[in-house]
């Protein structure tokens, strides 16, 4: 009992980070209609400029200005994609686009790896690494953490979608983009802005499960194929589908290693996707695409 | 700015060839500063083409348009949009997945200052002039009469409140000039009425409109100024009733025929 409840927690706690990704994913899906595969070397950069950050600035105000820092690095990555993939590409075929981001993310990756290594990082939790005690359950304190962390951003992430002008006009802009042009939306400024979100929630998936995994430069492909397979489960172009997505993949994952084989762990997504390909291909959420029209 | 203009929006010799085509071809016309402007002509006039180059969804290949002053040929549609000339559509084009009011808002990016880190962070003073913005959003419905269908999906509106709901979703950004586009097209005889009373309405306000529109009935009720057009040039311009009686108009309308019976 004791060791399911351990179990499940770290599940959700990798769900989370993979419902992040996911998020990422989408939002770059829904909002610019750009397939982005360079969203897992987006969240390794968080990781390792994270890890990066935390190590020179301990000395200098300690963890919250290094955060800071971070998030301010994937602020400037976003905008860089947007600059030298969205921007120039816009208005080309989808497949050229599909093709520029992989670019992009092998360009990443390979610079990721000039500038750190090909060693993995590890990074000390914020919280510790400590456990709490929860009805007689030891939990581990990090994964407590990230699920709360996810659960926040999520909650921030569609408040800013659903109750601000700003939000509203982001899903304005994904829907129409010639209608909203002619309602005075400035297409930079926002595509701008929401490149620099989906660069910011990868980037703070990268760095929520340094503390968990080792990360190294060449595991971006890995956790996008992850976050790809829980945006198909959960129903692909819905937000709410990308998390509940995500907490299945997270589920799938750390069950089918725990109680089955470890060996097989990837397999275990790849069948459950497999599965929803076949029996529910619009995913959980799947029919606000059928109504999109 | 120049206020000594009489003419808010003041178009010379617009055009737009698509290849050997002439859609538009040499266009001039005026919108009275706080008057109705209608622009008539029969199908495949020019009149759709006339309003893409307008509101800078197509690109004239010459001429030059200028909104109280400022010229905007060949300008971007958002840039169109934020210099005050702002349209509704012939065809409805709502955002089916946004609700009544997230549409309305939709329109105020050009006085919405809040950016992603404010909008994220809920900083006080941006939650201000959201309040601001949600409020005016809510008093234009309030001012169509659709106040209670502010939550409302809209696709589930009856067809002549999205029309209305395209009026305000335009009014939210406060222009200078509304270039409404069919408004009436598959309006009842009450919505109509309706419809123009809320034009006029608007006028009052101060708001200059320039009206694409089918229903002759309505275009002479509204209208100070009348430009008609046909294979994409100006045929006849003038007073509803000089407009009415001019043999090119009538040739236009109804054949060479007809117009030799009537003179």
């Amino acid at each position: 009992m004791g060791e399911l409840a351990q179990l499940v927690v770290n599940a959700l706690a990798v769900g989370g980070i993979y419902a992040l990704i996911a998020m990422s994913f989408e939002l770059a899906y829904e909002s610019t209609g750009v397939v982005n595969f360079a969203t897992g070397q987006l969240a390794v950069m968080g990781a390792m400029i994270g890890a990066s950050a935390l190590a020179l600035l301990r000395l200098h105000g300690g963890l919250p200005v290094g955060y800071l820092a971070t998030a301010a690095a994937m602020a400037v990555v976003g905008l860089a994609f947007f600059a030298a993939v969205f921007r120039p590409l816009r208005g080309a075929p989808p497949v050229t686009i599909v093709i520029g981001t992989i670019a992009i993310g092998m360009v990443i990756q390979n610079v990721a790896q000039l500038v750190w290594g090909p060693l993995p990082v590890a990074m000390r939790s914020p919280v510790g690494s400590g456990t709490i005690h929860l009805a007689g359950v030891a939990l581990p304190l990090h994964a407590v953490f990230v699920i709360a962390v996810t659960v926040a951003l999520v909650g921030v992430v569609h408040a800013l979608l659903h109750a601000t002008p700003l939000g509203v006009q982001m899903r304005a802009l994904a829907q129409d983009a010639e209608t909203a042009l002619l309602m005075g939306i400035r297409p930079l400024r926002l595509y701008g802005m929401i490149w620099v979100l989906v660069a910011l929630l990868a980037g703070i998936a990268g760095v929520l499960l340094a503390p968990m995994w080792f990360i190294d430069v060449t595991m971006g492909d890995t956790l996008a194929l992850k976050a790809f397979a829980a945006a198909i489960i959960g129903g692909f172009g819905s937000i709410p589908g990308a998390v509940c997505g995500g907490v299945l993949v997270g589920l799938a994952e750390i069950l089918g290693a725990a109680y089955v084989s470890s060996d097989y762990k990837d397999a275990f997504v790849f069948a459950l996707m497999i599965a929803f390909l076949v029996l529910r291909p619009q995913g959980l959420f799947g029919e606000r695409i059928g109504a999109r029209g | 700015m120049s206020e000594a203009s009489p003419a808010i929006l003041s178009v010379r010799g617009l055009c737009c060839h698509f290849g050997g085509l002439r859609a538009v071809d040499g266009l001039d016309l005026d919108v009275p500063r706080g008057g109705i402007l209608a622009l008539i002509g029969p199908n495949g006039a020019g009149k759709s083409t006339t309003i893409n180059l307008l509101t800078g969804a197509l690109r004239p290949s010459a001429g030059s348009i200028r909104l109280d002053g400022v010229e905007l040929a060949g300008k971007a549609a958002h840039v169109v949009a934020r210099a005050g000339m702002v349209r509704t559509f012939q065809n409805g084009r709502l955002f089916a997945r946004l609700s009544v009011l997230e549409n309305v808002l939709v329109g105020a990016d050009s006085r919405l200052r809040a950016g992603l880190a404010a909008s994220l962070l809920r900083l006080p003073g941006f939650r201000a002039e959201e309040a601001a913005l949600v409020a005016h959003a809510g008093g234009l419905l309030g001012r169509l009469g659709m106040a209670q269908d502010a939550a409302r999906e809209v696709g589930t509106l009856p067809y002549g409140s999205q029309r209305r709901l395209e009026i305000a979703r335009a009014l939210i950004s406060r222009p200078k000039l509304l270039l409404l586009d069919e408004p009436a097209a598959g309006l009842n005889a009450a919505e109509v009425a309706e419809l123009g009373r809320l034009i006029l309405q608007l006028r009052q306000d101060g708001l200059s409109v320039l009206l694409i529109e089918h229903n002759m009935g309505l275009v002479m009720r509204l209208a100070d100024h009348i430009t008609v057009l046909n294979f994409g040039r100006r045929i006849a311009s003038g007073t509803p009733q000089a407009v009415r009686d001019d043999p090119r108009v009538v040739e236009a309308y109804l054949g060479r025929r007809a117009a030799d019976a009537r003179v």
